[in-house]
């Protein structure tokens, strides 16, 4: 337990269900549920860890009851600290034992590690916000954790407590609505004091402060080993001086260290205008001081050198004191090269220059137990580029560079990374690879969340990764851009060649240069079809927020690509747009023929194309004498719209979808040029005030 | 709702229906080509592959070379000979452009495209002669036959203005060494399933040795359903790698015409 947490319970096996709000929740691995509380002492909150460290809170765990979905609740005595769930139990009541008499004790914090992350973000609010300023008073009562989230339950239920307890008191199970219903009387043992203490009136004796809370990528804390004050501390003794390192990168510095483009970032919503600084103070005794030619306390508060305020508390008392501070004053880290580790932490000072009213005196004094920082800022956006793209020199992630993709988020301030290179294989190969590098990426911005932006067979080889491999790091948001969701038609045509071209005896590495490559033949619709099967199921659920983005590459509705920018990026040759056409062409042609190829039925369509494919195809006359017909299968000449919108089923999981068609039409490639990131950026940001770093 | 929504709809419904056959069941892609693929000898003699042209109303012939400067040619069974230079007088459509692997679809096959354009054309065997460039001195003698200074790799993708078509799947998303495979070939045209044809299947394994198979529709061994057009073979693969297949199908249409098509797929053996 480290001395922080009163219970540590681990919980293994699998479990699921539905939360309240209707998410849909399951863990398959081992979570440990963690749990502490503070202990009130003639009202003050005593907490044993901190400070002088002079008394020790065990809140044991005795009995555990679990209930399964059907209501019914068996009674597990052991209390070893872990329990294993089957797959119908739906939530886990802790009865923990007491020992002192004369406490009330005040649930401080919870912690969920492993498993069942997205349980904990759905219920993440609702609970926090239970009780009076996000804490719940118990006079005797039960810790239930109900659902995979923890629910304090004291001698009744309190106002405002979440619906979501309701249905779990209402389905029977041991009684929770009083206390004299409780099974087992919950017991603290609690040592307070010391021989120590009683004689030296700067120690802290039963007032401590509470806990330090726990460091995140958005959360940056000093004094949690030990706290920031041995003792409480007088101005003779010299400011209290402390440092919060910050190691998450927010962007593009100045030479100070501060944020080049704090503005701008503030103002799209990308960033938050403060820092929140908490500091826990003792004894500031602000008030009149009964002494004559004594002023009372006053404690200033500067940061990077800047005042920021005064401490404001009581005497005897911890009071924890909260600055905002102007986030153009922090200093950043910069970003390190790709594989280089994590940021260098950037050094933000505090000092506290105590008893500033009483110069030359030593009349008051106070103490700090510790520091927090804490700020909102956008995750990163990892770029995942295509197939192929690992062949023939083409850069990788480049691709979204030299394209001008990456225009857009530059203009924005926004951070992405380029590193991610996939080896040309099959989807799930792709996906363990991500699995492998997007912690890498995280790492090198400081940070537990990303977003992934993905084109063509990047996007199936992230749902891949989404959907079989668990990182530390979350993904927020999926976005793909053209990705062959339901395949192509024209990886069957390549893939076909490459087959051919090795029965002749061409080895498998030189048709991977030369656009035959490996990776084909798991982006045609029999492969894709077979890919959904087994992975829409596993995504189902997830975290993770899709988002598809299509293209049709026929701008004025002609279904000929004769424009350049129809064309552009596709083709750099003579007879371009003839080229371009072809292609345009060819790809709805093959899937009406081969739906009119399964079913047999009619296939007048398929001819209807065929006849005007042919047309294109007899470049003497292009553009053709005849238009042809509207009613197409529009696509960006390499996967067709429908396809990259995931109809085949990956559709349903998508929260938003993007059809860029008309004068915005684009095709495969352009898919990467500008214009395109900046109608992306909405989902990113509104993803990331609802569960990301923004909310 | 546009027309062009209407045709999304109808598309993304027939992948819904698609995907909901699916199940353990193969899933075919279908091939609107037929393919063919040679490597040239640079220098050697003018190499020939043969074409046979069932009943169509057009058929394009899309021939592409890693040689830049081969010498492309089309012969038709009534003796005429297409070049890009006098297709054109022929009444023939020709166009020619460079593949590249970013460019999308048939055109990431990187190499010189030639695009042969016939309407009503002859029925019979066609030949594509290329002459491919002279070696480059001082290219490696025993060179593999890949691309390279010594050969060129030449692909010929056709395609028939008619609805006879050829799908082939695998019964298994991957292999496993030892375990058969089922290699499944359909043919069919509008009117219904192409029986009485001839599947030859070649499968050539990661260390280059090659077996040749032969699909049944016949409704015995490992055949579900005799005379559906699905010709069903089976193969146990020995060693982890990427396999390659080529399917072969000849036969006669409803029309009594000949056909033939090949294409080919990959699969992978863990």
């Amino acid at each position: 337990m480290g001395g922080q947490w009163n219970a540590e319970i681990t919980l293994s096996g699998a479990s699921n269900g539905t939360s309240p709000s209707g998410v849909a929740w399951s863990f398959a691995e081992t979570a440990t549920i963690r749990v502490r509380f503070d202990v009130l002492v003639d009202g003050q909150v005593d907490t044993p860890d901190r400070i002088s460290r002079t008394g020790v809170a065990t809140l044991s765990v005795s009995t555990y009851f679990v209930r399964s979905v059907n209501g019914t609740v068996t009674r597990h005595d052991a209390g070893a600290g872990s329990l294993t769930l089957a797959s119908e139990d739906q939530g886990v009541v802790l009865v923990m034992e007491r020992t002192a008499e004369g406490c009330t004790y005040v649930f401080s914090s919870l912690q969920l590690v492993g498993g069942i992350r997205n349980v904990l973000d759905d219920y993440e609010y609702p609970f926090w916000t239970f009780g009076p300023v996000g804490r719940h008073e118990l006079s005797g009562g039960h810790v239930y954790f109900g659902s995979g989230a923890a629910i304090i339950i004291g001698g009744s239920l309190p106002p405002g407590a979440p619906d979501l307890l309701q249905p779990i008191v209402e389905g029977g199970g041991p009684v929770l609505t009083s206390a004299g219903d409780i099974p087992i009387p919950w017991q603290v043992a609690w040592r307070v004091g010391g021989p120590d203490v009683e004689n030296d009136s700067r120690v802290l004796r039963t007032q401590y402060s509470s806990p330090a809370p726990d460091a995140s990528d958005r959360q940056f804390v000093a004094g949690r080993e030990r706290p920031v004050s041995a003792a409480c501390t007088f101005a003779s003794e010299g400011p209290i001086a402390f440092e919060i390192p910050i190691t998450r990168h927010v962007g593009e510095l100045k030479e100070d260290g501060t944020l080049r483009h704090a503005d701008e970032l503030i103002h799209a919503g990308f960033l938050s205008p403060t820092l929140t600084l908490l500091v826990p103070v003792y004894d500031v005794d602000g008030g009149p001081t009964g002494s004559p030619g004594r002023s009372p306390e006053v404690d200033r508060v500067l940061f990077n050198g800047e005042e920021i305020g005064t401490l404001t508390g009581a005497n005897d008392a911890w009071t924890v004191n909260r600055f905002e501070v102007d986030i153009r004053r922090v200093r950043f880290p910069s970003l390190p090269d790709v594989g280089g580790g994590p940021p260098t932490a950037a050094i933000n000072t505090i000092e506290v220059r105590v008893d500033t009213a009483n110069p030359g005196t030593d009349t008051w004094c106070t103490a700090v137990a510790w520091g927090s920082a804490s700020f909102k800022a956008m995750s990163p956006i990892v770029l995942v580029h295509g197939n192929g793209a690992a062949e023939g020199n083409r850069g990788y992630g480049r691709q979204f560079i030299n394209a001008g993709f990456t225009k857009d988020l530059d203009e924005q301030h926004l951070l992405y990374d380029t590193s991610v290179a996939l080896q040309t294989g099959t989807i799930e190969g792709g996906g363990a690879q991500l699995a492998s590098q997007i912690p890498g990426v995280a790492t090198r911005f400081g940070v537990d969340s990303v977003h992934i932006v993905a084109h063509s067979k990047g996007g199936l080889d992230a749902r891949a990764f989404l959907a079989g491999h668990r990182t530390d790091t979350a993904v927020l948001s999926l976005t793909t851009l053209g990705a062959p969701h339901d395949g192509t038609v024209g990886a069957t045509l390549l893939a076909s060649y490459r087959a051919l071209a090795m029965t002749v005896g061409v080895d498998g590495e030189t048709l991977d240069r030369i656009g035959l490559n490996k990776g084909l033949q798991y982006v045609t619709p029999g492969a894709a079809a077979q890919f959904n099967a087994s992975n829409l199921p596993r995504l189902s659920g997830a975290l993770t927020r899709f988002f598809t983005v299509a293209a049709d590459a026929d701008q004025n509705g002609n279904a000929l690509l004769e424009l350049a920018s129809e064309w552009e990026s596709l083709r750099d040759e003579v007879r371009l747009s003839f080229a371009a056409s072809l292609l345009y062409q060819l790809l709805p042609f093959v899937e009406l023929s081969r739906q009119c190829g399964a079913s047999l039925a009619s296939c007048s369509a398929a001819l209807e194309a065929e006849a005007c494919l042919m047309d294109v195809a007899s470049p003497s006359a292009f553009p053709p004498p005849r238009p042809c017909p509207s009613d197409f299968v529009p696509n960006d000449a390499t996967v067709s719209v429908a396809s990259s919108l995931g109809m085949g089923g990956f559709h349903a999981l998508a929260h938003a979808q993007r059809l860029l068609n008309g004068p915005r039409g684009r095709n495969h490639a352009s898919l990467l040029e500008p214009g395109v990131a900046s109608g992306i950026v909405p989902w990113l940001l509104t993803t990331e005030t609802e569960i990301g770093d923004l909310r | 709702m546009n027309a062009r929504t209407r045709v999304l709809i109808a598309a993304a419904i027939g992948l819904l229906s698609n995907a909901a056959r699916t199940g353990a069941q193969p899933v075919f892609d279908t091939h609107v080509y037929h393919q063919t693929v040679r490597a040239v000898l640079r220098g050697g003699p003018v190499e020939k592959i043969e074409i046979l042209v069932d009943p169509s109303s057009v058929v394009v012939f899309d021939i592409t070379s890693t040689d830049a400067g081969a010498v492309v040619q089309l012969a038709a069974p009534d003796g005429r000979f297409f070049a890009p230079d006098s297709a054109a007088a022929a009444g023939v459509g020709y166009a020619t452009f460079a593949g590249g692997a970013e460019r999308g679809s048939l055109a990431s096959f990187a190499g010189q495209h030639h695009v042969f354009t016939l309407r009503a054309p002859a029925v019979g065997r066609y030949f594509v002669t290329v002459a491919a460039s002279p070696p480059v001195a001082g290219a490696p003698s025993g060179a593999a036959r890949s691309p390279s200074d010594k050969y060129a790799l030449v692909g010929v993708s056709v395609l028939f203005a008619n609805t006879l078509r050829l799908a082939t799947a695998i019964d298994k998303a991957s292999g496993a060494v030892g375990q058969p495979l089922q290699l499944l070939v359909r043919v069919s045209e509008e009117a219904g399933a192409v029986t009485h044809a001839r599947a030859h299947l070649t499968v050539r394994s990661p260390n280059g040795a090659g077996q040749a198979l032969t699909g049944r529709d016949d409704g015995a061994d490992v055949d579900v359903v005799a005379g559906d057009g699905v010709y069903t073979c089976s193969f146990a693969p020995a060693e982890p790698g990427e396999y390659a297949v080529t399917a072969l199908v000849d036969g006669f249409d409803v029309t009594g015409a000949r056909f033939r098509r090949q294409a080919g797929f990959t699969f992978v053996v863990d």
